[in-house]
């Protein structure tokens, strides 16, 4: 093979030159890695005894766990993963790369920067501040200073490629690159949104167009924040700790080059069966099963390359903890795209098969590698040994203890649920025609997962004791010295270079290839289906909200309702039995953001208009077991008392203007009258079932939202709208 | 030391067999014959068969994930030995078989520096192996199945849509609604229903009021969202046939539910009977009258109330 003689390096030429890594910085994310890591794991903990106690909500609003969820996987991802995928590129990259990082000033605006976003989130997820997307609910002056501490990130990146003393870039350092591209592109695409207050924006996209976007960004965030900077890791920590040879270069190149590029393509996976178009769906499940072979190439190559090294692992934990996190990887990575079958999907969606499918990933995959790197570098950068390798052996076994506890029991509880959600009566009729009683029968699996859960936590405090431990033991190395020879200015190869050896040496070239690789997938699927008006099919009688239930529709995002509750009613007897007409992709033309939400943890709702009168909405915000005895529903009270802000009203409807909702010219000036006068027959109404409530609340915006839904589809006929009106 | 390398590789065609045993489980639904006896089976049926499928290739996976690790434990544990044995034809044909569609010829550790690249990355040495063969080709497949994939669904459209599987269900679900109507007793309509007085069918009348009509209408009858069922104001008439009526379609535009979906039409008959023998008790917080004042047949047995209020 050509490649041993192509990489003869011009090394002879450089003169030899001293310089230091910092591992303050290092230090620094390390530190707030496990400060978030556990805040993370406790939030997560919280929300999963919610789950089954619905007193555990506390009684307030911010801590309900509409407004928890979201701050526990921010803080899982964005807190705990991605301060530990900084912590180790900070110490990986200078070192691969024989450069110090290219600024210490762009590394501290880096992590203070990081901080501050982390901390506006734990303020403002809580205060109802969110876009309701997915793993993207922060608001958009934070989506702006996340765009800003990440350009720092990356400019600190690529000046220190620009200064390497190291010709070429290791494997580690394309993934790194490759994470830094793509992150940068789905944030700033899916955050697209237009302000309409200092707190409030609506999304630039709307329905089916939005809904592709978010899960576009959505599967790549799982895939570019939570995979390929791992990987890159991986690539670094792994034959470090192990000390052995990677096993091969060239699965490296394949599985590299194969992963990002496909990645990008299977956000549709989370759509299935929903109103997006179908050949988009397809092409998600066909791209997720072609992710097989270049996901199983990272565990592949990581498993080879403890390969004369499996004496080690039964003895030193940081090994143990990796090899778990490559094999959870690779389950994940198997199950991801076997979920992505349609039969499969059809049974799986919905359910909590996909909350312990990522749990796998989260807390094996990205907590386990995070563990064992924080136990490789603490005694290195404090030049010491680990304070005590049984309790990291402790630490490992309840860790992998809670994972089993974790997962297992949602598996079950989702087989289970999904089943009962399907089976039909001899007549045709539901068998479990309450969908409360599908939730119950599965309440001990929430127990047990808490359990699992719990126990992952208590491991992960007897690691930060242990890491504590040593570093008190040993002294911290602030500076570590290197020295290597610069690179001289021109290279001069030996004539047959291996092809992407090349590459290698050339940042630049190396960055645009992996930039085009990334662009290709999200172009086919989000610009047909934006710019091709055949694939969202209009419906006359579908409407824009009025002003009442559009500030309805804003309470029911501000209080996370999307959490539980999906709005997307897939085409099964089962589903079309339970709640009404299934989904349309022309029904959605005016939501921004879309609400089809991916869990039911709760009954779909949208057909839930005119379903109940709306004293029975009133009381079951209030106390949901009242309506529905035995119900796992956090209580709203303070929704009774709540102004609404009914202030915002005129700007708000200007805003969507703007994005082409048809109100008519000049709307905003009439909006606030005719929001009082709707709130005002709701009041009404209520006040023959007995029930005094003031107009300007967030409980009446939000019936009047929830009566709507759906509802457009079925005109009613003259006869049947006086009924409506009088109500 | 040759049984334990049989195993591990065991192990690895079990892990190969699995990667390409999982896809093909949804290709070979492609195929028609057997498509057809799958179509016939019952949706809940066809979940199970497919989620059997996908876990028997788990654990099969997972077999051979684990198989293969002893395989390599144990190899870097025993000590080493030269010793020759004799090898049977299909070994051999195995060996060779294995070497270029399996694990490939896989260094051993003693010779790998021969395999390494001549540069390291902070102390990193890369490998040139060459990628296992059963991974290249489970790649290759993949591919080939996502084309197939893809083509089948929409280039030439012979995959059904979202919607014609729904249309189909639809109509086998008809089908069988339709058989099971024939089969079934005469069923109970609002023109044949009884009010019933046998006590296990007031006890089920009463099951059925507590889990779904209690919310609106309280425990004991008074009333809350819905109306007080306890009085003798009556709305929509007071006869079984009436209330019978309400049940089963519901009145949408005062929000009561339609329940015809959600129980069946003994159970209807059995829970209208049991609000009828509401009538005339004293709920604790009953709701104002609304409607007109009617007086009850006289076929309204007191012994009925009796009965229940003794349960």
């Amino acid at each position: 093979m050509s490649v041993q003689t192509a990489t003869k390096t011009a090394s002879s030429t450089g003169v030899l030159e001293k310089f230091a890594y910092d591992n303050t910085i290092v230090k620094y994310f390390g530190i707030a890695t496990i400060v978030w890591g556990l805040t993370g794991m406790l939030v997560g903990l919280l929300v999963a005894l919610q789950i089954f106690i619905p007193e555990a909500n506390l009684g307030n609003e911010y801590t309900t766990f509409g407004r928890i969820r979201p701050l526990h996987t921010n803080a899982v991802i964005f807190a705990f993963v991605g301060n530990a995928i900084f912590a180790g590129v900070y110490y990986s990259m200078p070192r691969l790369l024989k450069a110090r990082m290219y600024s210490d000033t762009l590394g501290w605006i880096h992590f203070w920067g990081w901080q501050l976003i982390i901390v506006s989130a734990v303020i403002t997820l809580p205060l109802g501040f969110t876009s309701s997307k997915e793993y993207a609910e922060l608001e958009w002056p934070i989506d702006i200073a996340i765009a800003l501490v990440w350009v720092a990130f990356g400019i600190n990146m690529l000046g220190t490629i620009f200064k390497r003393r190291e010709r070429h870039m290791y494997v580690a350092i394309w993934f790194y690159l490759a994470s830094f591209l793509t992150v940068a592109v789905l944030h700033i695409f899916n955050s697209f949104a237009l302000p309409v207050s200092f707190m409030k924006s609506y999304s630039a996209y709307a329905g089916v167009q939005d809904a592709l976007v978010q899960w576009w960004y959505g599967h790549n965030a799982v895939a570019f924040f939570l995979t390929t900077p791992y990987l890159g890791l991986m690539y670094y920590f792994l034959p470090k700790a192990a000390n052995r040879p990677v096993y091969s270069y060239k699965l490296s190149i394949v599985h590299f080059w194969s992963l990002i590029f496909l990645y990008i393509w299977a956000g549709p996976h989370h759509l299935l069966y929903t109103a997006l178009p179908e050949w988009a769906q397809v092409l998600g499940t066909a791209f997720s099963i072609m992710l097989i072979a270049p996901s199983w190439g990272g565990m592949i190559n990581g498993l080879l390359t403890l390969r004369g090294a499996w004496d080690k692992v039964r003895k030193d934990p940081v090994l143990k903890f990796m090899v778990v996190a490559v094999t959870a990887y690779g389950m994940a990575t198997f199950e991801g795209p076997m979920l992505s079958l349609k039969n499969v999907n059809a049974i799986a969606h919905y359910t909590d098969w996909i909350v312990a499918h990522v749990h796998i990933g989260a807390l094996g995959w990205n907590g386990f590698l995070t563990f064992g790197i924080l136990y490789w570098l603490w005694p290195r950068m404090w030049n010491t040994q680990l304070a005590s390798t049984k309790l990291a052996n402790t630490h490992f076994w309840l860790g992998t203890l809670g994972i089993i506890f974790y997962a297992l029991p949602l598996y079950v509880a989702a087989l289970t649920q999904s089943l009962m959600w399907k089976e039909a009566t001899e007549m045709g009729r539901l068998a479990y025609p309450n969908f409360l009683e599908t939730v119950l029968q599965i309440v001990p699996m929430y127990i047990l997962r808490a359990f699992g859960g719990a126990l992952y936590l208590a491991g992960a405090v007897v690691m930060v004791f242990n890491l504590w431990k040593t570093a008190k033991i040993g002294s911290f190395i602030k500076e570590e010295e290197d020295q290597a020879p610069a690179l001289a200015k021109k290279y001069e190869n030996s004539g047959n270079e291996f092809w992407h050896k090349v590459w290698e040496r050339k940042p630049v070239l190396f960055t645009t290839l992996a930039t085009v690789a990334i662009l290709i997938g999200g172009a086919v699927e989000i610009i047909p289906t934006i710019l091709v008006k055949s694939n969202v099919p209009t419906i006359a009688s579908v409407q824009p909200y009025t002003p009442l239930e559009l500030q309805g529709r804003d309470v029911y995002i501000s209080h996370g309702c999307v959490g539980c509750h999906s709005q997307m009613i897939r085409p099964f007897r089962h589903e079309t039995e339970r709640y009404g007409e299934y989904s349309k992709a022309g029904e959605f033309v005016y939501d921004r953001p879309f609400l089809w939400g991916s869990k039911r943890t709760g009954p779909d709702l949208h057909r839930v208009g005119g379903k109940y009168p709306d004293s029975w909405h009133y009381n079951h915000m209030v106390d949901p077991r009242s309506m529905s005895p035995g119900s796992l529903m956090p209580p709203y009270p303070f929704m009774v008392d709540k102004k609404l802000d009914v202030a915002s009203t005129p700007a708000k409807i200007r805003t969507l203007q703007k994005l082409g909702v048809p109100y008519e010219e000049g709307y905003d000036a009439q909006a606030i009258e005719d929001l009082m006068e709707q709130a005002n027959g709701i009041v009404e109404g209520l006040k023959a079932s007995g029930i005094e409530v003031k107009p300007d609340t967030e409980i009446v915006a939000l019936i009047a939202y929830l009566q709507r839904l759906g509802t457009d589809i079925s005109k009613p006929s003259e006869e049947d709208g006086e009924e409506v009106a009088s109500r | 030391m040759k049984f334990i390398n049989k195993i591990g590789k065991l192990g690895m065609i079990l892990f190969g067999l699995a990667m390409f045993a999982a896809p093909h489980g949804v290709s070979a639904q492609e195929s028609k014959s057997f498509w057809e006896t799958f179509g016939q089976l019952e949706m809940e049926q066809q979940v199970l068969l497919g989620l059997l499928v996908t876990v028997i290739v788990m654990v099969i996976l997972l077999l051979g994930v684990i198989v293969y690790l002893i395989s390599f434990m144990y190899a870097q544990m025993s000590p080493a030995t030269d010793a020759v044995e004799k090898q049977s034809a299909f070994a051999a044909w195995w060996e060779k078989f294995d070497e270029k569609y399996v694990t490939g010829k896989m260094t051993p550790i003693k010779e790998e520096k021969d395999k390494m690249l001549d540069h390291s990355f902070d102390g990193i040495v890369e490998l040139d192996n060459h990628m296992p063969p059963w991974l290249k080709y489970t790649f290759y497949f993949t591919i080939v199945f996502g084309v197939v994939y893809f083509s089948y669904y929409t280039v030439l459209g012979i995959g059904a849509t979202q919607t014609e599987e729904y249309q189909e269900e639809q109509r086998i679900a008809a089908i069988k609604i339709e058989k099971a109507k024939q089969n079934a007793l005469a069923t109970i309509d609002e023109n044949t229903v009884q009010f019933t007085t046998e006590t296990p069918a007031l006890t089920d009348g009463q099951r059925i009021f507590e889990a779904n009509c209690a919310a609106c209408h309280a425990k004991d009858g008074g009333g809350g969202v819905g109306p007080n069922l306890a009085d003798e104001y009556f709305i929509h008439g007071n006869s079984i046939s009436d209330v019978f009526k309400v049940v089963k379609y519901g009145v949408r535009s005062k929000g009561m539910i339609p329940w015809e979906d959600q129980l069946s039409p003994e159970e209807m008959q059995n829970v209208s009977s049991y609000v009828l023998t509401l009538v005339g008790t004293e709920p604790a917080n009953p709701k104002d009258p609304e409607g007109e004042k009617m007086e009850m047949d006289s076929e309204t047995p007191l012994e009925a109330i009796d009965a229940t209020a003794s349960l």
